[in-house]
């Protein structure tokens, strides 16, 4: 096969090559300016660059860049190249020719209202700048005639430019729109009374806001970007992972309670919620997660508690204020109208009665004494060396008036080191609590009381094989006012004061107090106190 | 007869062919180099050609707010692509008067639709985000060349085709398969290239009926072809047929048409067409 050049002729053929490195030349030239132009963001960074690129095209004597203005609606001079602003004030564009320069959306020749040209022998081109939507502004160029810009390769030259220029321009006014709203968004967030935390599907923060970094104790909020497994404590970690496991599953999570310990003395209750988040798409692109503090809505719980406590407690006082009342104001009816004066025994049994409730009655008040001295802080002990031996002897003869249907077993060994004690103080534990013992067992049943060294503790049990106390209840009988709540079985009275008044006594001796109970089956109560270090 | 056209039209040449300056003009403009003083020069050495690149810059379908006193200024307002299409259209004009009527063609009929044309061109090309309107503009402008240089040069055998598809209610372009043997587009073509006219023009002026045909130019002639349909179907047909021939398809979709569009661009096309009824005084 023979192969046959198309075209011989030399001239020609060099031409061609000659037209195709000068095409090449200008793309490249194309490519280097839209890509300077591009590359900035800054306003002032692309007006100058602009303007350095006109000149290189059209060598100007001197240029104006003007550029909308959306608050006057006007366009306001950008920047200026070897001519003033004021003397450029000094001419007045045909506004006319602007509109027609955007309308036709090509370089144009410019003329002013007043002047025919600012300078005779300049010519003056238009070069308006626009985007695919809106008019930006425009370049008003002052040449030489001599000098021939205006040729076909530079209008396409320019024609490029000014789209890259508004290409660069919008690009601009967007990523300022873009970091105004950026802005405005952190603001809302940032003053948001809540935590708020959201994370991508790789599993990195892509936004945490002040409140949470402060809910959750991090030093500072620098860790967008980074995953949260990373950064977060081991806690928290679970916690989210909990949260985007239920969010994924169904799209959100109701708030559920958290104590979150941010250091040692300070512990803050946080409600978590989280939901998922869609794209535009409906394309899974992340989760939010919120927390909020509820230290304020548990402190309203708290009040609203302490104040059906005080409510409850008001009843049953006057409960157990009435009862030994009524039963004194009857016998005391009855002696003076039936009991013949001269049956003695009679009426010594009514006074017995008497004077049991009057005791009743007395150690209510002391007991109500007490509290509102624990209250208002003002429960004083007085310490001083003495055995547990000694403590037990004062409280037993107390205790016979009681009844005679219980069995009290009492193991304390001799020899046992003394304690330091406020002696009326621990006399009152000990009654209270075998009253108690003594109070909820049945007829027969044995209550027992042991001391034996523990350490360095004297540690005292009172077990009883009473009713026993139910479980959701026994962390909270030492608090104030609260009484197990079993009117529906047995018919015994109280205040609720007597395991509040010992938990503060022991506490206050630098003891401890717990239980251990099962159902029909008894409690025990321990008691564990220091002994006198002297 | 093909070949018969083809000896004629090449005689016709020797004859009348396009002026010197207008050839020059266009040769220029090509030119990526050439300033507007050198084209303004070059103008200048026909004075009837300037004075109608001066009265049509001034003229409302360019519609620039200032008058234009001087060539250069002219060239620099209008742009390059513009000159070169009055260059080219004054030139052609000059060769077929508008004074010789048939009777049975019109020729200001003729220049009216081919106006529209390549307004609505130029409309389509703008929408379309085409960056070249005003080479679009001149395609359609001078689409049906070929209908002029029949009428022109084969005056007798172009009446009978004029009378043919009337008798037969067939599109003109048919009746002149029959008759000559090669239709006007194929005739516009043979002469444009004749006159050395740029290689755009050509394909759209011998493509505007079937675009499909035209290759890597689809676009373009697409875009003729469609603004040809468009305005005989707002009633601004070429004097020598009213028939509206059907819309190639892929023309159609190319440009993604659909009936809010055409209703949209008709609304524009009327408006823009009354605006510019001054273009065609440089025919005088």
């Amino acid at each position: 096969m023979k192969i046959e050049p198309i075209e011989k002729d030399i001239f020609f053929l060099r031409k061609t090559i000659s037209d195709l490195t000068e095409e090449m030349d200008l793309l490249r030239m194309l490519h280097d300016m839209s890509k300077q132009l591009l590359s900035k963001f800054e306003l002032n960074e692309i007006t100058a660059i602009l303007l350095n690129i006109i000149k290189e095209i059209i060598n100007y004597n001197s240029c104006a860049l003007y550029l909308y203005n959306k608050d006057s609606n006007s366009y306001k001079v950008a920047e200026v190249r070897g001519i003033s602003e004021n003397k450029l004030k000094q001419y007045k564009l045909d506004e006319r020719i602007i509109s027609w320069a955007f309308k036709e959306g090509r370089w144009a020749q410019a003329f002013f209202s007043e002047h025919p040209n600012p300078k005779s022998d300049e010519l003056v081109y238009i070069l308006p700048l626009q985007s695919v939507k809106k008019n930006l502004g425009f370049l008003l160029t002052f040449t030489d005639p001599e000098k021939d810009a205006f040729t076909p390769a530079n209008i396409k030259l320019l024609a490029f430019i000014a789209t890259q220029a508004g290409t660069a321009l919008e690009n601009q006014d967007l990523y300022s729109e873009l970091n105004y709203s950026k802005e405005y968004i952190n603001n809302i967030l940032e003053s948001i009374n809540g935590g708020l935390i959201t994370i991508d599907m790789m599993d990195k923060i892509t936004q945490i806001n002040k409140n949470a970094t402060a809910m959750l104790g991090l030093p500072s909020g620098d860790i967008v970007g980074s995953r949260y497994k990373d950064v977060f404590t081991d806690i928290v970690v679970k916690m989210i992972d909990n949260e985007k496991k239920k969010a994924l599953k169904d799209g959100f999570t109701s708030e559920v309670l958290f104590e979150y310990t941010i250091s040692e003395n300070l512990i803050i209750p946080l409600g978590i919620n989280s939901s998922l988040l869609l794209d535009g798409a409906g394309n899974r692109n992340g989760i939010i997660i919120v927390l909020r503090n509820m230290a304020a809505s548990k402190e309203l719980e708290r009040i609203r508690q302490l104040d059906e406590l005080k409510n409850e407690f008001v009843s049953n006082v006057s409960h157990e204020l009435r009862t030994p009342l009524s039963i004194i104001k009857s016998y005391v009816e009855v002696m003076l109208e039936q009991v013949d004066p001269d049956d003695h025994q009679t009426r010594k049994e009514f006074l017995t009665v008497i004077n049991t409730e009057t005791d009743r009655l007395s150690d209510l008040v002391s007991d109500l004494l007490d509290i509102s001295r624990i209250e208002a802080d003002r429960f004083d002990i007085e310490l001083n060396s003495i055995s547990i031996s000694d403590i037990i002897e004062s409280v037993l003869p107390k205790l016979e008036t009681f009844d005679n249907n219980h069995n009290l077993i009492v193991d304390i060994p001799s020899g046992l080191p003394d304690l330091l004690a406020d002696k009326d103080k621990m006399v009152q534990v000990f009654i209270n609590l075998l009253t108690n013992a003594l109070k909820f067992s049945p007829d027969g049943g044995k209550v027992f009381i042991r001391a034996e060294i523990k350490k360095d503790k004297l540690k005292c049990d009172v077990s009883d094989q009473g009713i026993g106390i139910p479980e959701k209840d026994i962390n909270r009988i030492f608090e104030k006012f609260y009484r197990v709540d079993n009117s529906d079985k047995y018919e015994i009275s109280g205040t609720g004061l007597g395991l509040p008044i010992v938990n503060h006594i022991i506490a206050s001796h630098g003891g401890e107090i717990s239980v251990k109970s099962h159902l029909d089956k008894g409690s025990t109560f321990t008691i564990l106190l220091p002994f006198d270090r002297n | 007869m093909q070949d018969e056209i083809k000896n004629k039209l090449n005689k016709i040449n020797d004859l009348s062919t396009l002026s010197v300056v207008a050839q020059n003009v266009i040769q220029l403009t090509q030119s990526p180099k050439t300033s507007a003083l050198q084209v303004g020069d070059a103008i200048s050495q026909d004075p009837a050609l300037s004075s109608k690149v001066l009265r049509l810059a001034n003229s409302t379908f360019y519609g620039f707010p200032r008058k234009i006193v001087t060539i250069s200024s002219a060239i620099v307002i209008l742009g390059f692509s513009n000159i070169r299409n009055i260059a080219i259209t004054a030139s052609i004009a000059n060769l077929v008067p508008l004074k010789k009527d048939s009777g049975y063609f019109d020729r200001l009929e003729f220049w009216k639709h081919s106006l529209a044309c390549g307004i609505t061109s130029r409309l389509l090309a703008k929408r379309s985000g085409m960056k070249n309107i005003e080479e679009v503009f001149l395609w359609g402008l001078l689409h049906d060349l070929g209908k002029i240089v029949l009428d022109e040069y084969f005056k007798e055998e172009f009446v009978r085709a004029i009378s043919l598809a009337k008798e037969k209610d067939i599109l003109l372009r048919d009746a002149e398969e029959e008759i000559f043997g090669i239709d006007h587009a194929a005739v516009g073509g043979m002469m444009g290239e004749i006159w050395n006219l740029p290689q755009t023009l050509l394909k759209a002026i011998r493509f505007h009926h079937n675009p499909s045909l035209a290759n890597e130019s689809m676009r373009m002639v697409a875009l003729v072809h469609l603004s040809d349909v468009f305005c005989r179907a707002i009633g601004l047909n070429d004097g020598g047929d009213s028939k509206i021939p059907l819309i190639n398809t892929d023309a159609w979709n190319l440009f993604k048409c659909n009936k809010q569009l055409i209703k949209n661009l008709f609304s524009e096309m009327e408006q823009e067409i009354a605006n510019s009824t001054d273009f065609l005084t440089f025919l005088e």
